[in-house]
């Protein structure tokens, strides 16, 4: 097993590479530069001068190496936007806030869709399972941001039970409608997996013995049947987090979260390329991060599961 | 006495019997219908251009001469709508297109040769799916948006006219298409590699059937069911990103209409007038919920043990 990891993590450099490569092109052939956001058109030793300092007149690929060079050692480069901080500071500022959102969407996910699919399973085609799949649906039909605008419309707008934006960090109330709009979406994919797994799972003998033991329902349900119902579950759930992560833009975006979505679009927007490119790595970092994760989860949660 | 044999049903006849019994299915698949006519005459039924503004009846409600009320610039909602289905639909229509035609042959032929442009396949499914999937779409809009208005001779131009006809969607149908197509080709490989293995190839090929009469006779009806359903439920995915991507602004170009473009004027104000936004979600969430009906009917259908 332990080949198998080396071999994915050698495997991961040539594709962030890669991913960097794409990055640095798309970003660097957008016409367009940091000169552009001023409000009055600069002279030209103005922009001479800003050029310089980039390093905007170095041949391409002393650009391309050097800024990965920097990046390794983590330094991003300075942002063009805001030209008194370092595209690391703003990272380190903006993250958190979206991975403290992204959890406890997930975490909300994972209570709402696991209990919901469980009990679609345990009650098979009876109304309740009919009601809570139609739930699940709707949730995986509605895109988070038309979920996040309709929660503010309703919670915000017209019973002012909640902020309707902002945010006060991870215990405040502003973080309910923006985790909520971002949860539906994996407690859907999770409550129909989890039925679907749990539908194979019930139907085994081990479950039939535990009861012949004279097990209650519930031990017999949770204990055996969710512990196994629960493996195929784990791969969704990364995929469901870094889905999470990294396409949290929108609905920062509506409810004004200070996040990394909401920065990355604004960046990408401003031709702030430093941060674009930042940001894509980041993004591709956690994205083959978790893909391995969850190929080890597997393969430790499920012993029927070998890697060479 | 003879018994006459009767006539045997097709999977095809047993899928489309299945499918109609399935009422969700039969409602989603009369609401795409319904889609479609829409887009294609929109023209004829949208009640007003989707340009026209009567700056003395902004923001009204829903009420007489605006069934669904009118927005900040007092454009018509209705035909703003009724003209937006436009975008989703054709992205639905063409991407779908565009991503069956190339990822099933390459796909197929792929499970089929093997060697190594199948490992190159493989290879290059791995790297895409470590792709975030909005940042290239952001990445790759921004890129055309920025540029193409630029340009005014040689080859690309045909990428900005496509550009404009499009309503400044060209990123977007080719960024979907680029991971539409890996994920058909990788499904369409698994079914060659599985299904080419079975007796009844090897009979073909013991009576001397050549490649192409496998292939194309043999493999391509038992790889197109599964591909299907994927097509059906790939199309949310892709309208999502279309409508998010316009709601950002780096979607459709006004003044084309979007839903997502229609969204993000919706939130904007809505504190005061929260239907703008209901319209447009509602819009969204039906043509989703519509394509997930009818993928999971398809899939119940088209499951061969089901029979």
């Amino acid at each position: 097993m332990g080949r198998y990891v080396v071999r994915r993590l050698l495997l991961a450099v040539p594709t962030l590479l890669l991913i960097y490569t794409l990055a640095f092109v798309m970003v660097h052939a957008t016409p367009g530069g940091p000169w552009d956001n001023a409000e009055k058109p600069l002279p030209p030793d103005v922009i001479q001068n800003i050029k310089l300092k980039y390093h905007l007149n170095d041949p391409i690929w002393k650009q391309y190496v050097e800024y990965l060079g920097g990046a390794i050692h983590g330094d991003l480069g300075p942002s063009y936007v805001n030209r008194s901080q370092d595209v690391a500071e703003i990272i380190a500022r903006t993250f958190p806030v979206s991975a403290q959102l992204g959890l406890t969407a997930i975490v909300l996910g994972i209570l709402i869709g696991i209990p919901l699919g469980t009990i679609a399973a345990i009650k098979q085609n009876t109304l309740t399972d009919y009601i809570a799949m139609f739930i699940a649906v709707v949730g995986v039909s509605t895109p988070n941001y038309v979920m996040a605008s309709v929660l503010v419309v309703v919670l915000a707008v017209q019973l002012h039970w909640l902020p309707p934006g902002g945010w006060h960090g991870i215990f405040s109330s502003t973080i309910i409608i923006p985790a909520l709009a971002l949860s539906f979406l994996p407690a859907s994919s999770l409550a129909r997996y989890i039925r679907g797994s749990m539908l194979e799972v019930l139907r085994q003998d081990y479950l039939r013995t535990a009861r012949a033991k004279g097990l209650r329902e519930r031990a017999v349900i949770i204990t055996h049947g969710l512990r196994n119902g629960l493996v195929p579950v784990v791969t969704v759930s990364a995929f469901l987090i870094a889905d999470i992560i990294t396409g949290s833009f929108f609905v920062e975006t509506i409810t004004s979260v200070p996040g990394l979505g909401r920065y990355f679009v604004s960046a990408a927007t401003g031709r702030d390329y430093p941060v674009v490119l930042a940001v894509t790595l980041l993004f591709a970092v956690v994205i083959i991060a978790l893909n391995l994760i969850v190929d080890l989860l597997y393969a430790v949660l499920d012993p029927r599961v070998k890697y060479q | 006495m003879r018994i006459a044999p009767g006539r045997g049903r097709s999977l095809g006849q047993d899928a489309v019997r299945r499918l109609l019994r399935n009422r969700a299915a039969v409602i989603a698949v009369v609401i795409i219908l319904v889609l479609v006519v829409a887009a294609i005459l929109a023209s004829w039924i949208a009640p007003y251009p989707f340009t026209q503004q009567n700056l003395l009846v902004t923001d009204q409600g829903p009420g007489a001469g605006h069934l669904l009320g009118t927005d900040a610039l007092g454009r018509d909602e209705l035909s703003r709508l009724i003209y937006g289905s436009r975008i989703s639909m054709s992205i639905a229509v063409i991407t779908v297109a565009i991503v069956l035609c190339i990822g099933l042959p390459v796909g197929m032929l792929s499970g089929y040769y093997g060697g190594t442009v199948d490992l190159l396949l493989m290879r290059l499914i791995d790297v895409f799916y470590s792709i975030p999937f909005y940042v290239l779409l952001i990445l790759l809009q921004t890129y055309f948006l920025a540029k193409l208005p630029d340009i005014h001779s040689g080859p690309l131009v045909v990428l900005r006219d496509l550009n404009s006809v499009t309503g400044g969607l060209v990123g977007v149908f080719i960024g979907l298409s680029l991971f539409g197509w890996l994920n058909v080709a990788r499904l369409a490989r698994g079914q060659v590699l599985t299904t080419k293995e079975q007796d009844f190839v090897l009979a073909a090929r013991a009576i001397g059937a050549r490649d192409r009469r496998i292939v194309w006779h043999h493999l391509f009806p038992n790889t197109l069911a599964p591909v299907i359903i994927m097509a059906a439920l790939l199309v949310p995915g892709f309208i999502i990103a279309e409508a998010g991507l316009s709601f950002i602004g780096l979607g459709a170009q006004p003044p084309v209409p979007s839903w997502g473009i229609m969204l993000a004027d919706g939130v904007a104000a809505i504190e005061s007038y929260p239907y703008q936004t209901i319209f447009p979600a509602l819009a969204i969430a039906i043509t989703l919920l519509s394509f997930n009906f009818l993928g999971d009917g398809l899939r119940d259908a088209l499951d061969p043990r089901m029979r």
